[in-house]
């Protein structure tokens, strides 16, 4: 049970990751905070679990990593989308349009029997 | 190309590892600091605050690091030398557990392996020979009797004509002869008459000289023979000029014409080849010498066509000849196999693993030993374990951790185990080359697969005593783990510990008794030996039979025999009056082979509804006296049942005893079965009726178990009815075999004709020196793994009592008195040990009585006797600890916590 939710869990988390860094590079405090606001406070993960995510997608090619000098003068490494990420990027999102439409469907049809 | 980028990130990171993990930090650090900053700044905390705040957010920091590690990929070679140090600390932790389970790992290997290497051998041997795995046997399978039927000479010369797919066919029969060369000691060879074809079978030129070819086949060709190298050497210290030099074989003179290379000892372990002679117009179809048949496949041809082809011969001989082939089943089989006796693989693995009994049980108890072991030596670090699960190590992570530490331990244990496998086959190749046992194939040397097989073995452990037990420490149960770390490791694991006391009990207690009956079983079967002194010397008699043409028929055989009783009496006369002889006595074939008789009054059994399996003994005029028989009842043989119309046996006191329960032998009748049918009838052929007129005292016993004894029958026999036999002299006061060569002088002197096939001592013989060996050898393994499970015991029960110690502390503390205390530990350990007594006594007991290995009482006997010393051991076991848990001041036991 308890690993079904965190393997969805972690399928979301890489998908509002990859949606993330589409937008800019980031490091790792920056994109939390931007899924934060994204999901509109509705993911409450542990900031942490984060960065094993970041790691088996650095490891799968979607995203690249490189030390950068922040605004206030900080090193910090920032994570960028590769090719293969904006690849699976778009997969996962006609994924989850397909399924979430076939969700939807499922709910109303159900509720119409009943 | 995904794959490439991933392999490429991996190697990466492996590479660099000590700079991601500075890097990680780094990241982390950063990401920490953000976030407090944030906190100050957006929600007013004061910085101590805000980084607490940050690190609560942040969830488990180590936890996260694990997981970023196991993300890199090739995580487990970072942890590898940390787990190897873990591994190797904690075999320092718990010596006693490491050491005994890696000794029986070793055990269970060695046995294990010498088994393999063994069947392996039997079932896949390779012929050391050019393309050897074409090399094949050609026989006939006796559908009937089950058996293999080699009087094929009829059918050896149509196979030779008519197969296609197998060439070459040739055939052996094997014979042992006396060599004489000139005035040099005669010599016994092992020798082969072989068509000379088998020489191209095998495909190995000769060293000196020729080998044989198929002029040497013909009828009346000069009598040749090719030696071996080892022969030339020893007999001939290698001179080269030994080709067309001329000695005795047997009763002809022969040339050497050719020497083997060394090593070479085609079609089974021979040193002397001859040519083998075949005239099938001199036999009837289904008679005629033993042959055994071999070939090569055609190039080009297939087993299954051979297979075939040879099965089509077969029906058509079976067409032709319906009174000898019918139900005979010509077989094409690899080479080795009928050597062997495996003529149907399938059915002979399932007998070579029950008939190795003994090593299969050793096997079972050394194993589940080891598996126990290991499982307690898991289970004594489940609060460990949950510490670092809680600490953020993966179930992966620590599940590899346990496969690593079992597998340092089966690894190191396993070549170990292979040598010791290796030397008890030495020793026992070694013996089996000496009496010629074995083929000259066999070669119980390591090799490949047997590593491989150890490899795959040491690998399985590691699964089993490893990966099973911790899978089940770091399953769902993690908070019970925590909750009982904290209260002391006292009895959470109690039901573990005793589920494993009993079934470590159960199954030594199960299996252990069916070993030692198994061993026991094959030592007593040697253990018989004679109850006469070792002063008696065996010289084996026949008499020349050469056929010559116009010689042959009744006539010629009446005269031959008759020659034959008057130089056996005339040597016996002369043997007599030797000084250094006490008497002499003939015998026909050599007593002691096993015949079937039927006994009036007495029921065959099931599995030999023919008749009862005694030893018989043709003995002559004398025999029984002079090894000192004593006449009990009855009387012994008189002169008047030296004729051929008399039907009197002499039978042992174990008969008596054995079959008639001490009743009346005196006046029964018996008669002797030939296992081998009447061709009208299809029944087995039957003899007259012979009647007891004496029981005699047994001529042997058996110290180790005396229902090994087999009861005897004796008859009269006399030289004239027989074409050879024995003559058994008492020397006086010497070493017996000292007077064989006073012996060999004086056949040669009496007739040439005449051929002493051998000379042995009775007592010498009696005993086969390799079984002895065998049987001691099986005595030691058996002794070791039942020390092994005394260990294993032990080592279980003290490990629990243990674990109570601080327990007992502290009752002693609240004032429980030292013999109550006593009491609940030793009551519980004999309720552990008992209940593995009674499932172990009962499963081995019902195989035991039900399988007829042993009876009702002796069976008790027996399990009696294994359930005593294994509750010993365990009292042995858990007293030490129990007392010093009773020593423990309570104050320490209440610090501890």
């Amino acid at each position: 049970m308890a690993r079904d939710q965190s393997e969805l869990l972690q399928g979301t988390l890489e998908l509002l990751i990859l949606k993330t860094l589409s937008l800019e590079p980031l490091h790792g405090w920056g994109i939390s905070q931007r899924i934060q606001q994204m999901s509109r406070e509705v993911f409450q993960v542990n900031q942490g679990s984060l960065y094993p995510a970041l790691q088996r997608m650095k490891t799968r090619g979607w995203i690249g990593s490189e030390w950068r000098t922040t605004e206030n003068n900080r090193r910090a490494r920032y994570y960028m989308l590769t090719p293969a990420g904006e690849a699976q990027l778009a997969r996962e999102l006609s994924d989850w349009e397909r399924s979430s439409q076939a969700v939807n469907w499922v709910l109303r049809w159900g509720g119409g029997v009943a | 190309m995904r794959w490439l980028a991933e392999a490429r990130e991996r190697v990466r990171c492996l590479l660099f590892r000590r700079r991601e993990e500075a890097e990680m930090a780094e990241e982390l650090r950063f990401h920490l600091e953000m976030e407090a900053e944030r906190l100050v700044r957006e929600e007013g905390l004061e910085a101590g605050e805000a980084r607490r705040r940050a690190a609560v957010s942040f969830g488990g920091m180590e936890k996260y690091k694990e997981e970023v590690r196991e993300a890199r990929g090739l995580a487990w070679v970072s942890g590898l030398s940390l787990d190897l140090k873990l591994a190797l600390r904690m075999m320092r932790k718990t010596p006693g557990l490491t050491i005994a389970a890696g000794l029986g790992m070793a055990l269970a290997v060695g046995i294990a392996a010498g088994f393999f290497i063994v069947a392996h051998g039997f079932f896949y041997p390779k012929l050391p020979l050019d393309e050897g795995e074409r090399v094949v046997a050609l026989e006939n399978w006796d559908v009937r009797a089950a058996n293999e039927w080699r009087h094929a000479v009829h059918d050896f010369v149509a196979w030779r004509e008519e197969m296609r797919s197998v060439e070459q066919i040739s055939a052996f029969s094997p014979v042992d002869w006396r060599m004489v060369d000139g005035a040099a000691a005669p010599r016994l060879v092992h020798a082969v008459r072989m068509t000379s074809t088998g020489f191209q079978v095998a495909r190995i030129p000769p060293l000196l000289g020729r080998y044989l070819v198929e002029d040497d086949d013909r009828a009346g060709a000069p009598r040749v023979a090719v030696i071996g190298y080892e022969l030339w050497q020893a007999q001939f210290h290698g001179d080269p000029k030994v080709i067309g030099r001329d000695v005795i074989l047997g009763d002809s003179t022969h040339t050497i014409v050719g020497v083997m290379p060394p090593g070479y000892s085609f079609p089974w372990r021979h040193d002397v080849w001859t040519p083998l002679r075949i005239d099938p117009s001199r036999y009837e179809r289904g008679e005629g010498p033993e042959l055994f048949v071999f070939g090569r496949l055609a190039p080009g041809a297939t087993m299954e066509r051979a297979r075939a082809e040879l099965a089509a011969i077969g029906r058509r001989a079976a067409a032709a000849s319906p009174e000898t082939h019918r139900g005979l089943l010509p077989q094409v089989l690899p080479y080795t196999y009928p050597l062997d006796d495996v003529q149907d693989p399938r059915n002979k693995m399932i007998d070579f693993i029950v008939g190795m009994s003994f090593i299969s049980l050793l096997l079972l108890v050394v194993a589940a030993n080891v598996a126990i072991l290991m499982f307690a030596r898991t289970a004594l670090r489940g609060g460990e374990i949950a510490v670092r699960r809680a600490l953020g190590a993966s179930r992966r992570r620590i599940v590899g951790q346990l496969f690593l530490e079992a597998l340092v331990l089966s690894v190191s244990a396993s070549p170990l185990g292979l040598l010791l496998a290796r030397a008890v086959l030495a020793v026992a190749q070694s013996l089996g080359d000496r009496m010629r046992g074995l083929g000259f194939w066999v070669d119980w040397s390591i090799g490949l697969p047997v590593v491989l097989y150890t490899i795959g073995l040491a690998l399985l452990a590691a699964v089993i005593v490893g990966v099973v037990p911790a899978l089940q420490l770091t399953g769902p149960r993690l908070q019970a783990d925590l909750r009982r770390i904290s209260a002391g490791a006292g009895q959470g694991m109690g039901g573990l510990w005793t589920t494993l006391i009993v079934v470590q009990v159960a199954v030594v207690m199960g299996a252990l008794p069916l070993a030692a009956t198994a061993g026991w079983e094959v030592i007593g079967d040697v253990a018989t030996r004679p109850r006469f002194p070792d002063e008696y010397l065996n010289a084996t008699l026949t008499r020349v039979q050469e056929l010559r043409p116009g010689m042959e028929g009744a006539e010629y055989r009446r005269e031959q025999a008759s020659r034959f009783v008057q130089r056996v009496e005339e040597l016996t006369r002369r043997l007599e009056a030797e000084p250094a002889v006490a008497g002499v006595a003939f015998t026909g074939e050599l007593p002691g082979r096993e015949y079937l008789v039927e006994v009036e009054g007495v029921a065959s059994p099931t599995w030999s509804p023919n008749g009862l399996q005694l030893s018989v003994g043709g003995v002559g005029r004398g025999y029984l006296e002079l090894l000192g028989a004593r006449t009990l009842v009855g009387r012994g043989f008189a002169p008047g049942d030296f004729q051929q119309s008399s039907r009197a046996v002499v039978v042992s006191r174990e008969f008596s005893s054995e079959l008639l329960a001490g009743g009346e032998a005196v006046g029964r009748r018996v008669r002797f079965v030939s296992s081998s049918p009447d061709a009208s009838t299809g029944e087995p052929t039957r003899s007259d009726w012979f009647e007891v007129v004496g029981v005699i005292d047994d001529l042997f016993e058996n110290p180790v178990n005396a229902s090994k004894l087999k009861p005897w029958v004796y008859y009269p026999v006399s030289p004239e009815w027989v074409g050879s036999g024995s003559l058994v002299v008492r020397v006086r006061g010497e070493e017996p075999m000292s007077f064989a060569p006073r012996i060999r002088e004086m056949v040669a002197a009496l007739d040439p004709a005449l051929v002493l096939f051998g000379t042995h001592s009775l007592v010498g013989s009696a005993t086969p020196p390799t079984y002895l060996l065998l049987g001691i050898l099986a005595l030691l393994l058996l002794g070791l793994v039942a020390l092994f499970s005394a260990a294993g015991i032990h080592a279980l029960m003290s490990f629990a009592v243990t674990r109570r110690r601080k327990e007992i502390g502290i009752r002693t503390a609240l004032g429980a008195g030292r013999r109550r205390l006593l009491t609940a530990i030793f009551s519980r350990a004999a309720g552990q040990v008992g209940l593995g007594i009674a499932i172990g006594a009962l499963a081995g007991g019902t195989f035991l009585i039900g399988e007829q290995w042993a009876t009702g009482p002796r069976t008790a006997a027996i399990l009696a006797f294994t359930a005593t010393l294994t509750a010993l051991v365990a009292a042995g076991a858990a007293a030490g600890p129990a007392r010093r848990g009773l020593r423990i001041q309570p104050m320490d036991a209440l610090r501890e916590e």
